[in-house]
């Protein structure tokens, strides 16, 4: 476990390798989700493979954050089935519940999905050290002292070291979030699901959170991404996810999908954003 | 007019004030049960349990209705004769005032428990952390920092309360004032004294109040 982390982290990257995706990490089918009578998600198929970057786009309110809270089962599903790296996790046949992990089986499968979210969610009462300890100790059972150390080596990876013995209310928004992401890959997460990571942060602090993401797409990180930035979305992604009204309107390479759309809501949105 | 003995006076405080330290005892005793038994008392409050919830409502109610001083003779002269054992004065003591206090206590937590953001829960589920670790590492800690304001202010109604339990005969700082004062048919002196006494443990608690609260304070 602990070397496929630092390989998968740390490792010198290797950008000249194509991606093949030969394993499926994460594997969605007919995602529905309605909140009473408003449907969210209206029946997503998708599919990400082991050391895929995808990136999700689309107009707000399009379902994107909820597909992606719908994946570790933050939010139920109403239909579907969700396999994250061979496991079901969850799967309903018209409102049939056939599978729905729970417990401390839910948990563990939890801990392998990594989640940062739009709005940090760092505890505030334990220090940024003790904020990426506390999951690798308690739930992973490492000893302090080499929880210390994992945790150290990484915050130093996104240029947080000094701030180690800071509390969140001391960080910056842009500080917060690279010890969000340094607190989800600490479990050595298969995937991480990135969640309109810089809406909320000032512009200026939008890059250096953004350069990590860089850093992790280059080592292999199998990764999701929902994000407003298209320029990073195009330069990051190995797959551009275009969303609207619940529905997965388009998909392709980059290069495909943001310069020659072949849906026009896809035009549209595109259009929009970068004006 | 009274002529105010100040001799008396001196032996008055001297005297009450060494019921000053099973005043603090009781309190603090009292303090400790209340956070022990309403901590998992406001925490099942939380869920939506119809069982528990009902049983914590009658719970609840009871010690909020009743007055203190029904509280604390009922477990002093009653319980021993439903259980069969009899409890101390002191034992007593605490037990009333500790109950009561957690009946209080249970709806400070469950307030601060539902204060807290969801996207804490949200985040230690996501990392892995299941409902009981949840709890104990991250929600708990955070509620319990920012209801350290309520929490001393209920240790300072305890102590003012806690006068209550001369009327079982505990040798307290009120109870000491009732001796002086007919000791010696001087009230004015002997509860002057008393007066004084509680009016420097409660100011002393309060002012290190802020104090504490900021040791505790989460960083912001």
């Amino acid at each position: 476990m602990r070397s496929r982390n630092s390989t998968l982290v740390l490792a010198d990257p290797s950008p000249a390798e194509p991606k093949v995706p030969a394993e499926i990490t994460i594997h969605l089918r007919d995602i529905r989700k309605r909140f009473g009578t408003q449907t969210i998600l209206a029946g997503i198929d998708l599919t990400v493979g082991k050391g895929e970057v995808c990136a999700l786009i689309g107009p707000s309110g399009s379902g994107k954050t909820t597909l992606l809270r719908c994946i570790n089962l933050l939010t139920p599903i109403d239909h579907g089935r969700i396999e994250v790296a061979g496991s079901t996790l969850c799967h309903v046949e018209e409102g049939r519940e056939v599978v729905r992990m729970k417990g401390r089986n839910l948990s563990r499968h939890r801990s392998e999905i990594g989640f940062v979210f739009q709005h940090f969610n760092l505890f505030p009462h334990l220090s940024a050290l003790s904020n990426v300890t506390l999951p690798l100790r308690k739930i992973r059972g490492v000893p302090r002292r080499d929880a210390e150390a994992q945790a150290m080596e990484l915050l130093s990876w996104v240029g947080l070291a000094d701030k180690a013995r800071s509390y969140p209310g001391n960080l910056s928004g842009g500080q917060k979030q690279r010890v969000a992401i340094v607190r989800a890959l600490a479990m050595k997460p298969r995937v991480m699901l990135f969640d309109e990571v810089t809406s909320a942060l000032d512009p200026e602090r939008v890059g250096e959170v953004l350069d990590v993401v860089r850093r992790l797409a280059r080592n292999g990180m199998t990764m999701l991404i929902v994000t407003h930035e298209m320029q990073f979305a195009r330069e990051v992604a190995s797959r551009i996810i275009f969303m609207e009204h619940g529905q997965i309107v388009e998909e392709g390479h980059p290069d495909q999908v943001m310069r020659n759309p072949a849906n026009p809501r896809t035009r549209a949105f595109l259009r929009l954003a970068s004006s | 007019m009274y002529h105010f003995d100040y001799h008396v006076e001196l032996i008055a405080l001297g005297f009450v004030f060494r019921g000053a330290w099973l005043t603090l005892e009781i309190s603090i005793a009292s303090l400790a049960l209340g956070v022990c038994v309403g901590l998992p008392l406001g925490i099942a409050r939380t869920h939506r349990s119809r069982v528990l919830g009902a049983f914590f409502d009658i719970y609840i109610e009871v010690f909020r209705n009743v007055p203190v001083l029904v509280q604390i003779v009922w477990f002093y002269y009653v319980l021993p004769i439903v259980l069969g054992v009899n409890l101390g004065a002191v034992t007593a003591s605490i037990l009333a005032l500790g109950l009561n206090t957690s009946a209080f206590l249970a709806e400070v937590f469950r307030g601060g428990i539902l204060g807290i953001p969801n996207g804490q829960h949200e985040a230690s589920a996501s990392l892995g952390f299941g409902t009981v670790q949840t709890m104990t590492y991250v929600i708990v800690p955070q509620m319990l920092r920012k209801m350290l304001a309520p929490l001393l202010n209920q240790f300072i109604v305890l102590i003012k309360e806690s006068a209550l339990v001369s009327y079982i005969g505990v040798l307290d700082i009120m109870h000491r004032g009732d001796m002086i004062s007919t000791q010696f048919a001087r009230p004015l002196e002997a509860y002057t004294a008393v007066a004084a006494a509680y009016w420097a443990i409660c100011f002393i608690t309060s002012r290190s109040a802020h104090w504490v609260e900021e040791l505790f304070a989460i960083p912001e």
